[in-house]
Order: structure tokens, then C-alpha cells, then sequence
């Protein structure tokens, strides 16, 4: 579809999500922020497109990457309410979906 | 639910049953009667329609076919509960292995960040197949939301911590916060695994 932008993390970024910061280890959430995601969530504000993140296709995620990367865009984009602009798949973990948008929430507090 | 339908029908059969009873019982008196009987003048008569004996007949057999149907279901319903219990009781055991050797003692790390991560992944996703299957009849989704949110908190737990060298650092409140998760996990499973007991399988 043309108004959606998808990424996938396993593709697109790495199988094995690291930490939460850049120096704290590779493929961190930071990393995936600054290089993924901000441009991307960039682009669908001007261009008014959703972002589509497909999870699956990893080794795993720890709390301390998905919270960087969404809690994290959330609260660096204040006024927006990112959950209109992102959205989540995935057939592995659909749990995982739940989790961010509580990450997302929280960081709105 | 099958298992209400086949009390019907056992109930059904019973009352089938009964009536058979009384009316093989009733020719069987008659017959005994009029030819044991030494009294003179005696004579009782009953009409005997062999259609309606066929008919009284195949209807029993259709019970009993039906019945043995649901016999069937319910056996494998039995089986399929049993099932459940046993892989639940499977996942507590591995799970709680796994937190024994995750939680570190006395600042010891055991285990890299990759490997906590790749191992709650693991577990989450059986744990979620195990409770969408037993998620049915009398275990309703609401059962198992505590259970689940305990979970997804020791996946928190474990996971959000600072990293040096591929390593996860906790700190002794971490440590303690994950060992009382770990008491709740398993006092949750108990009440669980009653629930899928008891349900209407």
C-alpha cells in the first residue's frame, strides 16, 4: 500500500536486538531509533503515512530496546501522539504489541 | 456442550430403557400367567404389533449409537484436558529451571543478554500457545490475565537492565523483585492448572 511505510527489524536492522544504548552494546535501540526510525517517522508525518513495524524474525527483544525505541520516539515527539503514525505486527509474539503500546502510554505520562 | 447433551441422552436412554422394561416385563407376566396359571376361565389378552416392537427397537439402537458417539467425544475431551494439565505442569517446571540459572546470587552472571532474551521469547510464545488452548469450555481468557501479566513482568524484570559486555547488571532489589515474581508465578500456575481441572471438559 502506498501510505504505509514498512520496516522490519530483522530485515531491516538486526536478528538479535541489543540494548538500550549505543554504548552499551550493538544493534541497540538507539541505533535502530537514529538510523530506522526517526526518519521514518519523519517522513510519515510530512508525506501523512502510517509506519507498519514487523517484529517478528528475531532472536528476541528485551524490554530495555523496545521501551528506547518507542517509549523513547514518544517522548521525544511529545505533542505527537505516536500510536497514530506507528503501528505493529507480528504472528510470533502478537503479546509484544501490548507491551509497546504500554511502553508508549507510559512514556506519555 | 457435548457434555450436557450426552446427560440428556443417557437420561433418554434410561427412560427408553424403563419403558422396555415395563412392556417386555408386562408380556413376560402375561405370558407366564395365562400358562402357568391353574385357575380355569383366566384369559388375558394383549395386542402385540410387530411395528411398533421395530420401532421400539431401532430407537434403542439409535441411542445407544448416538450415546457411543458422544462417549467418544467426551473420552477425547478427557484425554485433550489431560494434555493441557501435563504441558502446563511441563512449562512451570522448565520455566522455574530457567529463573534458577537467570536470577544471579551474589552479583554472579551466568547468563548473556542474548541468550535471557532468546529464552523468554521462547517460553513466552509456549506459554501464549498453551493458554489459547486451554482457554476454552469453563477457563474463560479472564482466567489466565493474571498469570500472564506476571509473566510479561518477569520478562520486564529480567530484561530491562543496563548491559556491559553482553551482560546483564542487576542489582540485589532486581534480585529480590525476581524472586517474589517467581513465588507468584507459581502460586498463579496452581490456581490455573485447578481451573483447567475443574473445567467443563
Amino acid at each position: 500500500m502506498d501510505n504505509l511505510i514498512n520496516i522490519s527489524i530483522s530485515q531491516d536492522f538486526t536478528v538479535t536486538p541489543g540494548p538500550r544504548r549505543k554504548v552499551e552494546g550493538d544493534f541497540s535501540g538507539e541505533l535502530f531509533s537514529e538510523t530506522i526510525l526517526e526518519p521514518a517517522f519523519k517522513k510519515a508525518k510530512e508525506e501523512n503515512k502510517k509506519i507498519l513495524i514487523n517484529l517478528d524474525g528475531t532472536l528476541g527483544y528485551g524490554t530495555s530496546f523496545l521501551e528506547e525505541v518507542f517509549g523513547g520516539l514518544q517522548r521525544k515527539y511529545k505533542e505527537d501522539n505516536i500510536s497514530a503514525y506507528v503501528g505493529f505486527t507480528s504472528k510470533e509474539e502478537p503479546y509484544l504489541v501490548d507491551d509497546i503500546n504500554q511502553y508508549i502510554k507510559d512514556a506519555n505520562k | 456442550m457435548l457434555t450436557s447433551n450426552k446427560k440428556y441422552l443417557s437420561y433418554g436412554f434410561c427412560l427408553v430403557s424403563l419403558f422396555v422394561g415395563i412392556y417386555l416385563g408386562s408380556v413376560a407376566s402375561i405370558w407366564l400367567f395365562e400358562h402357568y396359571s391353574m385357575g380355569a376361565g383366566r384369559e388375558i389378552s394383549i395386542e402385540i404389533n410387530p411395528f411398533e416392537i421395530i420401532s421400539l427397537i431401532v430407537n434403542v439402537l439409535l441411542v445407544v449409537f448416538i450415546l457411543r458417539i458422544f462417549q467418544k467425544n467426551d473420552d477425547l475431551e478427557k484425554i485433550e484436558k489431560g494434555l493441557i494439565v501435563e504441558n502446563l505442569k511441563k512449562f512451570e517446571e522448565n520455566f522455574s529451571t530457567f529463573l534458577k540459572v537467570a536470577i544471579p546470587k551474589s552479583n554472579k552472571l551466568v547468563l548473556r543478554r542474548e541468550e535471557i532474551v532468546n529464552r523468554m521469547k521462547r517460553f513466552r510464545m509456549e506459554f501464549e500457545s498453551l493458554l489459547t488452548i486451554s482457554t476454552q469450555g469453563s477457563v474463560f481468557k479472564e482466567d489466565s490475565f493474571p498469570l500472564k501479566e506476571n509473566i510479561s513482568n518477569i520478562y520486564a524484570e529480567l530484561t530491562d537492565k543496563p548491559e556491559s559486555e553482553g551482560f546483564l547488571k542487576f542489582d540485589s532489589s532486581s534480585t529480590d523483585k525476581l524472586a517474589t515474581l517467581n513465588y507468584i508465578f507459581h502460586k498463579l500456575m496452581f490456581e490455573y492448572l485447578v481451573k483447567v481441572i475443574k473445567s467443563d471438559r
